[in-house]
């Protein structure tokens, strides 16, 4: 290449003068009819050109390569039928038939693998740009020649077509899969997040099968992954689905529809549904036997506790205590006993006898509803006074086989101190509560309890002699607690430092009315980063592994570390959005990783839809694999760069200079010549 | 047990009639103005919250008996409790201060024979004065309980929905 250019001695403002002063000169002459006026001109042009010193430049240019990326999608979606296969020998081809190109690069790039995403957490969805822009970050956009797509066209990151393309050049899909694909999948059109506990809610699902609207499918649903159960719909009509919410928390339902016959893939066949099953007021009625001092303990704690309505009945003169005072005078009223322990007996969660004894006031026949209800799934908290060790004992009355702990008839009135068992420092109840490694500098004395044998249930808290003070048990569906003694009121007013009477108490009741957190045992799991931390509470110390099953039904075990308060650990690196399922012999957990119901498997069938207006804005093409590999052509930049059959591959042209070369056109003595001679030739023509 | 009340309560159990009186109304302006504690015989200081007088509708009223006022072995005087009660305790009072000497009013002699008269006077009395102490102990021991009565039919209701 080569140019010519000027290297002027002085500023070309200069040389502006001298040309002016020369014109000038010049049209002097022309004016005075001056002779050798010709001479006079050359002379000066020659002076004027030999200052503005024209040069030959001559240009090394070397040619650039033009790049041409190729973007393989590896997400999950292109592994269903034979789509890995059909996209790898569409790379082979394409290799094969770029490589034979002269003068272009290819950068391959394989995107959309799970669990790429910045911050170590899964990614939702095929993100290919993401990659391709990662990849082409060094290559400016003047030596692009185009971008392959080798992909099911279900791409979630599509930049929009008219906000500037994250490169230049046309993208051409090659699609894999083929067109009309089959795909039935259920969706969660609507989905309360919460609820109340105890209620049903409304879960609106669709399955989509496209052509084939209004046939009947089965769907399945199963809760915290319990038994499934079945119903009947139709494809493509909205069905409302009724669950129950049986406890706080979260509650996973999972939904399932039948596969269809030769759709692509059942991954989307199942969808999760979460739902947080908010309490409403726990109900507990409150009898209290006798008015006693630590009768304000239970109602100070239930009172201060915001998410417990509180009914309580003090039987404030039993009925043998009959006097003549008038009953105007008195503000004692009947007890309201039909109505509480047969009618509304199951809208309580909770009912705590407090020093009750035997006294004519509850009818046997009311107890034995009491033990119906605890059968039933109710509970019910003996706090036992010195009359549990008598005839007038609640365990002398139908209640009494559902009580754990029987009474030996003997009252133990002396100092003692409470402390946990075995068990107890492994029960949610009392685990870690505060003071119990050490009691006996922690945890004020007691100075009655009521002896008693632990024949069934779980004791969690020992006093004189190591005998039972708290005793927890599971009856029916129902929960039983006992405390030996009544005087945790101590705790209370701080008698000899106190106790944490006011946590165990709170954990305890809770416990009875089944609080999912308290529960002993059940295995737990969340997220800590990219990790699966699992949690199994229980009181028999477990070792067993447990298996991990991720949303794509790949297994892994995991062995747990026994802990402090009946927890043993373990965690599981994650690498997928879903449901991952953690179970052991005994015990299911159901964690949900990022989205529930990810992007990648939400529509599974090939398309070019995504990325066709991308496509069309960058002057590319698309073409169906399944169709056949299309012809490759090289073209000029600005020329068209996909038709029928054949997609382009820019040629643009670049090229670096790796050398210049200037060869002075006019030497300055030559020149001078000239005009020495020029000016010789005018002076002899003036002189003539 | 020690406990702030007890001191206090043998304390008061100490003075005469009219001193305890005069404390309890000194003490009354003090509390209107907040933070005022008492002084023990032995030095030590004696919080006090805020009092006001027993309002009409208070559970002392009805804790057992029902009653309309606290007659000891005099009458009239003013029977004082905790202004904003205690949100520890369910709202209910840590203290009642008056000056109607109820012990004096319950004290007999080995053969049963009251120790002294009441004044006014008359048997109606003094077993109206037993029957404040009936109601101050079952405040004690159960607190705002009888104030729960009069929502039972209310939760009752509720329960029935």
């Amino acid at each position: 290449m080569t140019n010519l250019e000027f290297a002027p001695y002085f500023p070309w403002a200069w040389l502006a003068v001298l040309a002016a002063i020369g014109a000038a000169l010049i049209g002097y002459g022309i004016v005075g009819r001056a002779r050798g006026l010709a001479w006079r001109s050359l002379a000066v042009v020659a002076l004027l050109a030999a200052l503005a010193n024209p040069v030959l430049v001559e240009e090394e240019r070397k040619p650039i390569d033009d790049v041409a990326a190729v973007v393989v999608d590896v997400s999950p979606s292109q592994s269903v039928r034979d789509r890995t296969k059909q996209a790898e020998e569409a790379l082979g081809a394409l290799r094969e038939k770029l490589a034979a190109m002269p003068g272009l690069e290819v950068r391959v790039v394989r995107a959309g693998a799970p669990g790429t995403a910045a911050g170590g957490m899964p990614t939702d969805g095929t993100l290919l740009f993401d990659s391709l822009a990662h990849a082409l970050a060094d290559v400016p956009r003047k030596r692009m020649a185009a971008t392959f797509m080798i992909t099911d066209g279900q791409v979630h990151d599509v930049p929009a077509a008219d906000k500037g393309q994250p490169f230049a050049g046309p993208l051409h899909v090659l699609l894999t899969g083929e067109p009309g694909e089959r795909d039935r999948r259920i969706t969660v059109v609507n989905a309360p997040r919460f609820g109340l506990v105890g209620k049903d809610v409304e879960v609106r699902l669709k399955v989509e099968d496209p052509g084939a609207e209004g046939q009947p499918v089965k769907l399945t649903g199963s809760k915290d992954g319990g038994a499934p159960v079945e119903t009947t719909t139709q494809v493509g009509r909205e069905t409302a689905v009724r669950v129950n919410l049986d406890h706080a928390g979260s509650n996973i339902f999972e939904f399932a529809v039948e596969p269809a016959k030769g759709e692509l893939t059942e991954a989307n066949n199942r969808t999760v549904v979460t739902i947080s099953g908010v309490r409403e007021r726990l109900r507990v009625l409150l009898v209290s036997g006798e008015p006693h001092p630590g009768e304000r303990v239970w109602r100070n704690f239930l009172k201060a506790d915001p998410s417990v309505d509180l009914v309580h009945f003090t039987i404030l003169r039993p009925p043998e205590k009959q006097d003549a005072t008038p009953v105007r005078e008195l503000s004692l009223i009947a007890f309201p006993i039909r109505e509480l322990f047969e009618v509304k007996l199951d809208e309580f969660d909770l009912i705590i006898f407090d020093r009750y004894r035997r006294r004519g006031v509850l009818p046997s026949i009311y107890l034995q509803n009491i033990a119906q209800y605890v059968e039933r799934g109710g509970a019910v908290l003996e706090a036992a006074g010195p009359a549990f060790a008598t005839a007038l004992s609640l365990y002398q009355t139908p209640l009494g086989p559902s009580l754990p702990a029987a009474p030996t008839g003997k009252v133990f009135e002396e100092r003692l101190r409470a402390h946990l068992s075995k068990d107890g420092f492994r029960h949610p109840i009392t685990a870690d509560l505060p003071g119990a490694d050490d009691p006996e500098h922690h945890w004020g004395r007691w100075y009655r309890q009521i002896d008693a044998r632990a024949e069934h249930g779980t004791v969690l808290m020992e006093g004189v002699q190591d005998k039972p003070l708290m005793v927890v048990d599971r009856v029916g569906k129902g929960r039983v607690a006992q405390i030996l003694s009544d005087h945790i009121w101590l705790w209370a007013r701080e008698y000899d430092g106190g106790g944490p009477y006011s946590e165990m108490l709170r954990r305890l009741a809770h416990w009875l009315m089944k609080e999912p957190e308290l529960e002993e045992d059940r295995i737990e799991a969340h997220l800590e980063g990219n990790r699966l931390v699992i949690v199994r509470h229980s009181v028999e110390e477990d070792s067993s592994p447990v298996e991990v099953t991720a949303p794509s039904g790949e297994k892994q075990t995991v062995t747990l570390a026994d802990g402090i308060g009946g927890r043993a650990r373990g965690t599981a690196s994650v690498t997928e959005t879903g449901l991952y399922r953690i179970t052991d012999a005994k015990h299911t957990a159901l964690a949900a990783v990022g989205t529930l119901n990810p992007l990648e498997y939400a529509d599974m069938r090939a398309t070019p839809a995504k990325l066709q207006p991308l496509v069309d804005a960058t002057g590319g093409g698309v073409q169906w694999l399944s169709e056949g590999f299309p012809e490759l052509r090289r073209v000029h930049a600005g020329r068209r760069t996909a038709g029928r059959g054949w997609l382009g591959v820019a040629e643009n042209r670049e090229f670096t200079v790796t050398g210049v070369r200037e060869v002075p056109l006019l030497p300055g003595l030559a020149l001078l010549l000239v005009g020495l001679g020029a000016l010789m030739l005018a002076w002899r023509r003036e002189g003539r | 047990m020690e406990t702030p009340e007890r001191r206090l309560a043998d304390w008061l159990d100490s003075l005469p009639d009219a001193e305890r009186d005069a404390l309890a109304r000194s003490y009354t302006r003090a509390s209107a103005e907040g933070g005022a504690t008492m002084r023990k015989p032995d030095g030590r200081e004696v919080p006090i919250p805020p009092l006001l007088p027993v309002p009409q509708d208070h559970v002392l009223t009805k804790s057992f008996y029902l009653l309309s006022q606290f007659p000891g072995r005099v009458t009239g005087g003013t029977v004082w409790v905790e202004a904003r009660g205690n949100r520890y305790n369910d709202g209910v009072s840590s203290v009642i201060i008056g000056s109607n000497d109820w012990a004096g009013a319950w004290a007999v002699e080995a053969d049963g024979a009251a120790s002294f008269p009441v004044v006014p006077g008359g048997e109606r009395q003094r077993e109206m004065a037993y029957r404040f102490g009936v109601n101050w102990v079952m405040y004690a021991l159960t607190g705002n309980y009888k104030t729960d009565q009069v929502h039972v039919p209310a939760i009752m209701e509720r329960l029935g929905q």
